[in-house]
């Protein structure tokens, strides 16, 4: 390193360690954090390491699309990012059963997903509709290490019954990790 | 036993800049860093940073004098001097935020890379990266394939600006 004041500088940004690129990356909403992938390519695949993703309005609300692309954004996202260690997902939109999100996720398409390393998954603002019970039911079959599923149901729009039939629902959907625990 | 925590409190260590300024603190003010604390832990009272210059380590220290004082009637007053210390340029995060990840202390990191993200946030690649110093490489057909993959996140107005 040199004592040139604008030199140093230099220096110590492109020394940072991966971990603070990784910090301010995953502080950054995701679309920002996806923006960075042309700065250099170096940058190229950053965000795309990130062990932490969190999914929320932002990521689809200006657009207006439907439960079909949100489930389909969220599968594409969870699997180009290879290092995942803990997914947050947000908000749902309140829209009507979509019946192409269900068969999306039911499609051979997603046989070969894996999480390998998904440890912790935190899904918010869950009603039972079914293209989330299926993308419940494909997250608990594909992640072996997966220790927590926290299940945050939408108490304001769902009755008791519908909250019970959605908990003996999860209970039957097979758990590719024997320690997994689904909290509701 | 009182007079025990007392004798520890006074406890001095030295820290050594990289431009060879040396700066006398408290132990128990040090050890909130965790590299400074694993080599106290080790009998080490003379701590030599060969990463971290004079300017950040003065700020730092600042930070970790104000945190060591922690209590619940002066939590505001924290607050804004937290405030106070990551109002500052871009190449001074930087500087901190490589300081604060050598000397392993969490909670300054996460507190400036959450300042750097937020204001790096709405901003177009082009001023990024002016802010982060980055040479682009990519040529410009390059460049258009990566933007068109990612269309969405690319769409819209962004702020040119590089404060």
């Amino acid at each position: 390193m040199t004592e040139v004041p604008g030199g140093r500088t230099c220096d110590i940004i492109s020394n940072l360690p991966g971990d603070v690129i990784n910090v301010i990356l995953m502080c950054l909403p995701l679309q920002d954090a996806v923006r960075t992938s042309v700065l250099s390519r170096k940058w190229r695949y950053n965000w795309a390491k990130l062990p932490k993703l969190t999914l929320d309005h932002t990521l689809w609300k200006e657009t207006k699309q439907n439960i079909f692309h949100e489930v389909c954004c969220m599968l594409c996202l969870i699997r180009s990012s290879p290092n995942l260690e803990e997914i947050e997902i947000k908000a749902f939109n309140d829209e009507e059963e979509d019946l192409c999100a269900q068969e999306f996720l039911e499609a051979q398409y997603y046989a070969d997903i894996k999480l390998d390393r998904l440890r912790k998954i935190k899904l918010k603002q869950i009603s039972g509709k079914m293209p989330e019970m299926k993308l419940i039911k494909l997250l608990l079959a594909k992640s072996p290490m997966l220790e927590t599923m926290l299940i945050e149901p939408c108490t304001k729009h769902i009755s008791t019954q519908i909250l019970i039939d959605m908990m003996k629902q999860v209970a039957k959907y097979e758990r590719a990790s024997p320690r997994a625990e689904v909290i509701f | 036993m009182a007079s025990t925590t007392e004798t520890k409190q006074k406890k001095m260590l030295i820290l050594k800049s990289a431009d060879n300024d040396e700066f006398e603190i408290e132990e128990s003010v040090g050890v909130q860093s965790e590299t400074i604390k694993n080599l106290v832990e080790d009998g080490f009272t003379f701590v030599p940073l060969p990463n971290v210059y004079t300017k950040a380590l003065i700020k730092i220290i600042d930070y970790l004098k104000k945190h060591a004082n922690k209590t619940d009637s002066n939590d505001e007053e924290i607050k804004t001097f937290d405030k106070d210390f990551v109002n500052t340029t871009f190449d001074d995060l930087f500087e901190l935020v490589s300081a604060a990840n050598y000397l392993h202390i969490s909670c300054l990191m996460n507190m400036l890379c959450q300042t750097i993200a937020d204001r790096i946030k709405d901003k177009s690649p082009e001023a990024v990266r002016k802010i982060f110093h980055i040479n682009c490489d990519y040529t410009p057909e390059e460049e258009a394939k990566i933007r068109k993959a990612n269309a969405q996140a690319f769409e819209g107005q962004f702020d040119e600006s590089l404060d």
